[in-house]
């Protein structure tokens, strides 16, 4: 059987990763050159085939529920805009007090259509993700009861993705319904932005109004944009496969047989799989970001340098930012701005204070987002727990906020300085850490195991050669995780203080920039963990 | 227009260049000759490149099942085989078939074992591909030889190590869970990568002159109707012979209270030595063996039987 005749039978061809030769030697190059060749009024339609036949070879027949959700999002769209225009052309011949009445009505409709669009895609969401986990749960309340029956657990294929572009559908929508975008009669056009290939697998998540007319437009690729896609694309592979990869083997051993790991090595797993997760994630985006460059589409950055972060509330700001923004957008600001929470708001502001008191409506709506938040990552307690950890860590940071500020001011320190700043970036990392030692864990059961070992055992007594030889690392290994985390982390700085490396390189001599292109490329052929040896680790996110 | 030339020339100019790098470092850095080194091997395999040339008569590769259940050293002291467990943790099938390929240029085994549980481990088609363009450039297939410059991958050799021949000793008794159920799913197939690497391994073993047989060894936790039937029908597609021993509770009695070291996953040295006195036998009865024992040749596996045997009574792990 040959090479050729394996890949013409299409089985077994897995493109879940943006770093398999799948996709950036056979998938990406036809994808750019059909683009580029194809005539301007045809480029759009490419871009919609490619987008469907990766989705198909990333998750085969599951690409019914991409199109279900499409054609439900572009017909709850029409009917919306439909019933918004029926309520403006009513009113505009009424009185000021009828009119009124008029838009109450309307307006309850069009809530009733917003609410229809999302019970459907959230439905569609729970039953492929969750209902496992509720019938598991509704099984141990009934053993517990001891019932003579139990539930059957239901199993579903997950399609790739669908966390991500049933956000993006609902935000669609939720736009629509705000008056932000108008709704869409181009079908082609919304499912393009639904179907963008490099976006679907992993986010981010885009808003309609940020990437579906640039996509439906279609520029032309041009050199500028194909050379720093490239060049961003690569970044990507390099945190990925020679980090991120690497890593993989040791955070299994460690997560998957704790009961024989010290509290030290424990924690050691714990920052790796942090690292791991940074570095997988931030790394698929860069590509994602990179190939959408390609195509000359802007695509939300996702990662805002997340370590730098000196709350954990700033972390969230930084770290998977168009989940936060979504959550920020479509739950926190509704529910504190429904009339039942402005008036807890200003009760609670007479009562308690301009600081305390707003908090107590923010406290429920940041409540509603982490609980979301920690679901939308996965349908088991660790996950909930994850998400209950950030809330209040947040909340904790909002209520002690005026003590912090009171103490300081006492002790004469001041948080600009940057040691305070170093002091404060290292604990938000800390805290972190443990997070995601919890969301890594198998269970929550586990969670807090490994957590009560890493404090009541820390040591490293069992780190030694036949720990070393059984993780699949060795010292080199260590080493080299090392020196590319360290460029990660100057890349970062020059970011944070400078702005776009990317630009600065631009204005180097040519012979310059190429050294630094090669050396990159190089770098990523030689110490990245692939081919013998290796397994090829999917995208973290994907499975979300 | 002029631009557009200029631009579409740098894009050839570095791509030109790109390749130039790549050929130059398959050429000098990682090329195909030395590149075949034990660097290019799992440390814990790696002594297998330092047996002298053309004296294993047995290579076993395969997944941890296999460096679990198969005792080179025994089937010396029982039959004066000598044999090279190159199982790794989780090998796949591209890896076993990249272990035959640098082996058969040193050695010429009579016999090569296949441990089945590997066989259903995903093999992607990234990994043809990688192969592939490792046979262009040797810079993908070798890149990790970049860990020579320190020996066995900065891990310091211990010298007092008893080389087991890639048996990973363990006398752990975790017995089966009552409940314990059979691992994988009601039915399945072979996945075609994998298929395609079966296929490349029979190739490899046919060139080299070596017979290739397909074992599965006992495990509660992997044994399944539907994988037996998969690999009988691959067995007679390549032709080749199939033996799997969760059939034979008399030939190969496995107690699974006391012959596991993790609830039925894989067998302890007790299970081991059971599985390796029946392979014995069966090996002899398919190929006709030099018994090397009293060979001055081969007087290093003498020592290393001893030393297994001390390390036996010691019951310190290798693993």
């Amino acid at each position: 059987m040959s090479l050729a005749s394996l890949l013409g039978a299409g089985k077994g061809v897995a493109m879940t990763s943006f770093f398999s030769p799948e996709f950036f030697l056979l998938f990406l190059p036809p994808a750019v050159l059909g683009y580029a060749l194809i005539p301007q009024k045809g480029k759009k339609y490419w871009l919609l085939f490619a987008g469907y036949l990766f989705y198909w070879f990333v998750s085969g027949a599951l690409i019914l529920y991409l199109l279900l959700s499409t054609v439900l999002i572009h017909w709850f769209g029409i009917w919306l805009d439909r019933v918004q225009n029926e309520g403006k052309a009513a009113a505009a011949e009424l009185e000021k007090e009828e009119r009124k009445a008029l838009k109450k009505k309307y307006r309850k409709k069009q809530l009733a259509i917003v609410w229809l669009a999302v019970i459907l895609h959230i439905g569609i969401l729970l039953v492929v993700k969750y209902s496992g986990f509720f019938a598991v749960n509704v099984n141990r309340l009934l053993s517990a009861v001891n019932a003579p029956f139990s539930v059957r657990i239901p199993k579903y294929l997950m399609p790739i993705g669908i966390s991500f572009f049933s956000l993006q559908a609902l935000s669609y929508i939720l736009d629509v319904y705000h008056g932000v975008v108008k709704a869409d009669g181009n079908i082609g056009r919304l499912a393009l932005f639904l179907s963008f290939f490099p976006a679907i697998v992993e986010g981010p998540i885009c808003r309609y109004g940020q990437t579906a007319e640039r996509l439906w437009d279609c520029r032309q690729i041009t050199y500028r944009n194909l050379t720093r896609g490239s060049q961003r694309f690569l970044f990507g592979m390099m945190k990925k496969l020679v980090v991120a990869d690497r890593l993989n083997s040791f955070v299994v051993l460690v997560f998957n047989d704790y009961g024989n790991c010290d509290g030290g090595i424990i924690a050691l797993g714990a920052i790796l799989y942090t690292v791991q997760l940074y570095m997988d994630f931030s790394g698929s985006i860069d590509a994602v970001i990179g190939v959408a460059e390609i195509f000359g589409v802007p695509i939300p950055e996702n990662f805002e340098r997340p370590f730098f972060s000196r709350t954990i509330s700033e972390f969230w700001k930084r770290w998977h930012v168009t989940l936060g923004a979504w959550f920020r957008d479509y739950l926190f600001y509704p529910v504190t701005a429904s009339d039942k929470m402005k008036k807890l708001t200003s009760s609670a502001r007479k009562k308690l204070g301009n600081h305390y008191g707003p908090l107590l409506a923010g406290s429920i709506a940041l409540f509603c987002v982490w609980l979301s938040n920690g679901l939308w990552h996965g349908s088991d307690w660790n996950f909930i727990f994850f998400g209950m950890y950030h809330f209040v860590l947040i909340l904790t940071g909002s209520l002690i906020a005026p003590l912090v500020r009171k103490v300081n001011a006492k002790l004469h320190i001041d948080p600009e300085r940057f040691a305070y700043r170093l002091f404060q970036m290292i604990r938000t990392a800390i805290l972190v850490v443990i997070g995601e030692l919890f969301f890594r864990a198998e269970g929550l059961r586990n969670g807090f195991k490994m957590f009560g070992r890493m404090v009541t055992r820390f040591s490293f007594s069992s780190f030694n050669r036949e720990f070393l030889e059984k993780s699949g690392l060795d010292p080199y290994d260590l080493v080299i995780v090392g020196i590319t985390v360290a460029v990660v982390f100057a890349v970062s700085l020059f970011q944070e203080k400078r702005g776009s490396l990317r630009d600065a390189l631009e204005k180097k001599p040519i012979a310059l920039r190429w050294a630094i292109w090669y050396a990159a490329i190089l770098f990523v052929v030689i110490f990245g963990a692939y081919g013998y040896g290796y397994a090829q680790i999917d995208p973290i996110y994907a499975q979300f | 227009m002029k631009a557009t030339m200029k631009k579409t020339a740098l894009c050839l100019g570095f791509a030109a260049g790109l390749i130039a790098l790549f050929l130059l470092l398959s050429l000098l850095v990682f090329s195909e000759e030395g590149g075949r080194s034990k660097g290019a091997l799992d440390p814990s395999i790696a002594g297998v490149y330092d047996e002298p040339e053309g004296t294993v008569d047995v290579l076993m590769v395969g997944d941890s099942e296999t460096y679990s259940s198969m005792i080179p050293l025994q089937l010396f002291e029982e039959h004066g085989i000598t044999s090279y467990c190159c199982a790794t943790s989780g090998q796949l099938l591209s890896d076993s078939a990249e272990i035959l390929n640098i082996l058969f240029e040193k050695q010429s085994p009579k016999i090569v074992i296949l441990e089945t549980d590997t066989i259903f481990r995903k093999v992607s088609t990234s990994n043809v591909m990688l192969r592939e363009l490792g046979g262009i450039f040797a810079v993908f297939t070798n890149h990790d030889r970049w860990k020579e410059i320190g020996g066995n991958g900065g891990i310091d050799d211990d010298e007092n190590a008893v080389d087991t021949k890639g048996y990973r000793f363990s006398k752990t008794v975790a017995a089966v869970y009552g409940d314990e159920k059979p691992k994988n799913g009601e039915s399945g197939r072979i996945a075609r990568p994998n298929r395609y690497y079966l296929e490349e391994i029979k190739a490899l073993c046919d060139e080299s002159g070596a017979t290739l047989i397909l074992v599965t060894t006992p495990s509660v936790l992997n044994r399944s109707e539907w994988r037996h039937d998969r690999l009988q029908e691959l067995a007679d597609d390549l032709g080749v012979a199939y033996l799997d021993m969760n059939d034979l509770p008399d030939e190969v009695p496995i107690d699974w209270k006391t012959d596991t070291r993790d609830h039925g996953d894989h067998l302890n040295y007790s299970g081991a030595k059971k599985v390796t006195a029946y392979l014995g036998k069966y090996l002899s009865g398919v190929e006709s063996f030099t018994d090397h024992r009293g060979d001055e040749a081969f007087a290093a596996w003498q020592t290393e039987v001893e030393a297994f045997r001390a390390l036996v009574k010691s019951g310190a792990p290798t693993e």
